[in-house]
């Protein structure tokens, strides 16, 4: 039997949770270049909402929690293909070869076009999983790895002291896909449009531009290579191309089961601080194991040597 | 939104008379080198020197075509080599300056002028003109001896392409064959001259308008191996 019992009800694990999770913060900017365009993004997220529940099977399940986009900027540059007259071959009676003319382009300079777009108000997801609770012992004696991969993620700094630290460990994490609404994509579209049309002078002269290039929304559709739906492509361009859902995925799980405890409990244990010139008692703690059933968190320690 | 800046080549849209003497966005002057050997080359941009250099003209091995952006060129370049029966393609990029080229034989014995543009295009040259403003242009001949006629429209819905060209044959007593020619904007003319001959491409009046251009597709191109561009 153990030496020393500590039972969590279900409302502090919740309320302690809720404090936990207020500090994950999803921060991300980075672009990429796909050839015929440029695609990069700054996001800023955080968590709120959401349930959990404890279960007798030993797992903690939690549902709903919403990711609130403070930022979710996207920004899309096109490199437009040069726009030219002239050129191609004419043939020529036998022996003289065939001659074939320069082009000469309508631009001078490369012309691109770049616009950029907070997304955040068009853009909700919710994250949900199932998880166990995980012990897991700091020995400040230690080196920290190298690279420190919680350093960014770590609210508090590491303890000078040995510690057991009890970690929320999510065992599968369900993020819902960027999924955006036709108004985002016809935004997005407008203003692509907006920017290529501006670079086209009016009258006759616009007429020989969109007869070189079809139209302004054929060659955008064609510099971004969208298949059907702009929004579709959007919503892959963050879940694939991005690779934000992984991103999300992988930050919850670290910061929830490596880098962050929802509760931690010093070794040795101060159980009567310093007075009157006494040094304080400290026990050590040994043997610490962690179990929740439907009512509660269950913490047994031995008190060692 | 942003954007870079992105400057209109300007002249492209603004040059309505096309002349051989003097050499400018939308046209190229191509010369032939039957013979084999070395020849000076020289361009003038107005009165100023910008350009000298060597061609030597090998039997084997050398490119069939050359392309000169007259308007990048440095004062000073390496040697161009080029196939025999092959050519120069002398063509303006960009800005307002009006060009022309002479091109000397080297002999033993002596030194042959064998293109003056300022002057005129040899038997067995080319000149092209890409014309891009709609409208109807007269082609006209040193001396009045001949004279022809270009239809320049908008494209209406056809398929339409600018890299395609249509050969004029400048014959004897300067017979234009086909005397009038329809294109495209953006397409060119390639006037072959069989006689010695210069060019004057001006355009003179609107075409009475025949409905609103049709937007289309985009086509796929397909075209031989473009020559080197210097």
């Amino acid at each position: 039997m153990a030496h020393m019992t500590i039972a969590v009800s279900e409302g502090v694990f919740r309320r302690s949770f809720d404090l936990l999770k207020r500090n994950l913060i999803i921060e991300r900017a980075d672009s990429m270049s796909f050839g015929s365009f440029t695609a990069g993004y700054d996001v800023k997220a955080h968590l709120e909402g959401g349930s959990i529940d404890l279960r007798n099977d030993g797992t903690l399940q939690l549902r709903e929690l919403d990711v609130r986009w403070d930022r979710l900027r996207l920004t899309l540059g096109l490199d437009l293909p040069e726009l030219c007259v002239g050129g191609g071959c004419v043939d020529m009676p036998w022996p003289i070869p065939d001659i074939c003319l320069p082009r000469v382009c309508v631009f001078s300079g490369d012309p691109d076009v770049s616009i950029s777009t907070d997304l955040a108000a068009f853009v909700a997801q919710e994250i949900s999983f199932t998880a166990r609770l995980a012990v897991r012992y700091f020995d400040a004696s230690l080196p920290l790895p190298s690279p420190d991969l919680c350093a960014p993620l770590r609210i508090e700094p590491l303890p000078d002291h040995n510690q057991w630290r009890i970690h929320i460990d999510p065992e599968t994490i369900d993020v819902d896909l960027f999924d955006f609404p036709d108004i985002v994509g016809d935004l997005v579209e407008d203003a692509l449009t907006g920017g290529v049309e501006a670079l086209i002078p009016g009258g006759w002269v616009r007429d020989l531009i969109l007869a070189i290039i079809g139209s302004v929304a054929d060659l955008i559709r064609s510099l971004l290579d969208i298949p059907d739906e702009i929004e579709e492509w959007l919503s892959d361009l963050f879940n694939v191309s991005f690779g934000l859902l992984d991103f999300i995925g992988t930050l919850v799980l670290d910061f929830f089961s490596r880098c962050n405890p929802i509760y931690q409990v010093d070794d040795p244990l101060e159980i009567m601080p310093a007075s009157n010139g006494l040094i304080p008692v400290r026990i050590p703690i040994r043997n610490l194991s962690v179990s929740v059933n439907d009512a509660e968190m269950v913490l047994q320690a031995d008190v060692g040597a | 939104m942003k954007r870079k800046n992105v400057v209109l080549n300007r002249p492209v849209f603004a040059q309505r008379a096309f002349d051989s003497q003097a050499l400018t966005v939308l046209t190229t002057l191509f010369h032939r080198f039957p013979e084999a050997g070395d020849y000076d080359l020289w361009v003038w941009q107005g009165e100023r020197l910008i350009h000298r250099a060597q061609v030597s003209v090998v039997a084997e091995g050398g490119p069939h075509q050359i392309h000169l952006d007259l308007a990048t060129l440095t004062e000073v370049s390496k040697p161009y080599s080029l196939a025999v029966g092959g050519v120069i393609g002398f063509y303006v990029s960009h800005g307002v300056g009006r060009y022309h080229v002479k091109i000397v034989q080297i002999t033993r014995r002596e030194k042959v002028v064998r293109l003056d543009s300022s002057d005129v295009i040899p038997a067995g040259d080319l000149f092209a003109v890409t014309l891009v403003r709609p409208g109807i242009y007269r082609v006209l001949q040193a001396g009045g001896k001949g004279e022809g006629e270009i239809h320049v429209r908008l494209p209406r819905g056809e398929r339409y392409r600018p890299d395609q060209a249509t050969r004029v044959t400048i014959g004897k007593e300067g017979m234009m064959e086909p005397h009038a020619v329809e294109i495209l904007a953006g397409q060119s003319v390639v006037f072959w001259c069989t006689v010695p001959t210069s060019l004057r491409i001006e355009w003179i009046r609107e075409e009475e308008a025949a409905g609103p251009p049709i937007q289309r597709q985009r086509v796929a191109r397909d075209q031989p191996p473009r020559p080197e561009q210097r």
